[in-house]
């Protein structure tokens, strides 16, 4: 469950304590809410945007893609500010708006590849890395991003991707082996997902 | 956990370039949530209102169906009923029918028929048939119907009421009997 100083944060929760009866109970009881909200908010927000952005390779898109995931977050704060891992959900929206985003990218980019040069995207910092990940499907660059940036056990990448556990298997040994074919054996040959 | 240290300090170093403006997000967040929030509070206000649309049109529909005296269904004969004959036609009291009489209508296709105390003639072995809304009984044919052919009826039924229309029977005492009165269910 979400926190703030200790003390629970969920609307029901803060109703145990605060007079729930007017409007000061209320006023009350919706700005701590907001306030744990936001507490979550500027804990998660710069995370999940970075794992989205290893993932779509778009600064811009990233923020955006994260923050519809936090609005849906807000919404549903009531429920999900009461389960064990709120960062969790959050993060599983987050990346699959992302894959979803990146299969809409690749799509787009070969259709109109004949017609219209790719856009110059600003120079990343590790331009080859940013290649090699492109070159993945969305699936496995989601794979790859949960599992070695975030250094997250396979079942809880599949978890994320909504698939099986072999399946996420499959996508981060596909991915690895992609990435040492493309930059090196520094990446590659290691068998700790196997 | 992984053992690729190179891919995780690279991936690691790739997304430190990402720097969001974490506050100016919260507030375009919070207001994105309150138009999706108001976007689904209005969706779900035109869901309970189609719904209740429909809910409307069945119901408008179901009480537009035509109910009450001529039902297009045949009624299935079943159960006993019973009709008592008035003494106001000469003809009935002249073939001994005044009285109360019950009639049942057993799967066997048998009558069942318990007549007043007051006729005296024969009343069992009676048979009769259904066939949609048709009825034909040879009723009687023992005693006041002899020698008749058997009658046919259009049977129908109004609430509880129970008629046989004359169709074809040359038996005037049969048909007093059946059609003077409606019939009501014996319960």
């Amino acid at each position: 469950m979400a926190t703030v100083d200790g003390r629970s944060v969920t609307r029901r929760g803060l109703l145990d304590d605060l007079p729930s009866i007017g409007l000061v109970g209320r006023m009350a009881d919706t700005e701590a809410v907001d306030a744990a909200y936001s507490a979550f908010f500027r804990a998660e927000f710069g995370n999940v945007t970075r794992a989205v952005y290893l993932v779509v390779h778009d600064r811009s898109a990233a923020e955006d893609l994260s923050q519809e995931a936090f609005a849906e977050l807000l919404v549903r704060w009531d429920r999900i500010a009461t389960y064990e891992r709120p960062d969790a959900w959050v993060r599983r929206i987050a990346i699959r708006k992302a894959v979803r985003f990146a299969r809409r990218e690749r799509l787009r980019g070969w259709l109109t590849r004949w017609i219209e040069p790719p856009p110059r995207r600003p120079e990343a910092i590790d331009p080859d890395l940013v290649a090699a990940i492109r070159s993945l499907p969305p699936q496995q660059r989601a794979a790859v991003v949960l599992h070695y940036f975030e250094d997250r056990p396979l079942t809880e990448v599949a978890t994320m991707l909504g698939c099986s556990h072999a399946t996420a298997k499959v996508h981060v040994f596909k991915a690895r082996r992609r990435l040492a074919e493309l930059l090196g054996p520094a990446i590659a040959e290691t068998d700790d997902v196997l | 956990m992984s053992s690729d240290p190179d891919l995780r300090a690279r991936l690691q170093r790739l997304a430190r370039d990402v720097d969001p403006d974490v506050e100016e997000r919260l507030e375009r967040t919070r207001v994105a949530a309150r138009r999706g929030d108001r976007r689904s509070q209005l969706g779900l206000l035109l869901q309970t209102a189609a719904v209740a649309a429909v809910v409307l049109v069945v119901v408008v529909q179901i009480a537009g169906r035509p109910s009450g005296p001529a039902s297009n269904e045949p009624p299935q004969l079943h159960g006993s009923w019973t009709a008592t004959i008035a003494s106001t036609d000469p003809s009935a009291t002249g073939a001994g029918l005044v009285g109360p009489w019950t009639l049942g209508f057993p799967t066997t296709g048998v009558l069942d028929v318990d007549p007043p105390a007051g006729f005296s003639a024969p009343h069992t072995g009676y048979s009769f048939r259904q066939t949609g809304d048709a009825f034909r009984t040879d009723l009687l044919g023992e005693s006041v119907c002899s020698g008749i052919p058997p009658g046919t009826y259009r049977l129908q039924l109004t609430g509880d009421e129970l008629r046989f229309v004359l169709i074809d029977d040359v038996c005037r005492a049969r048909a007093l009997l059946l059609t003077s009165t409606p019939w009501m269910p014996v319960r």
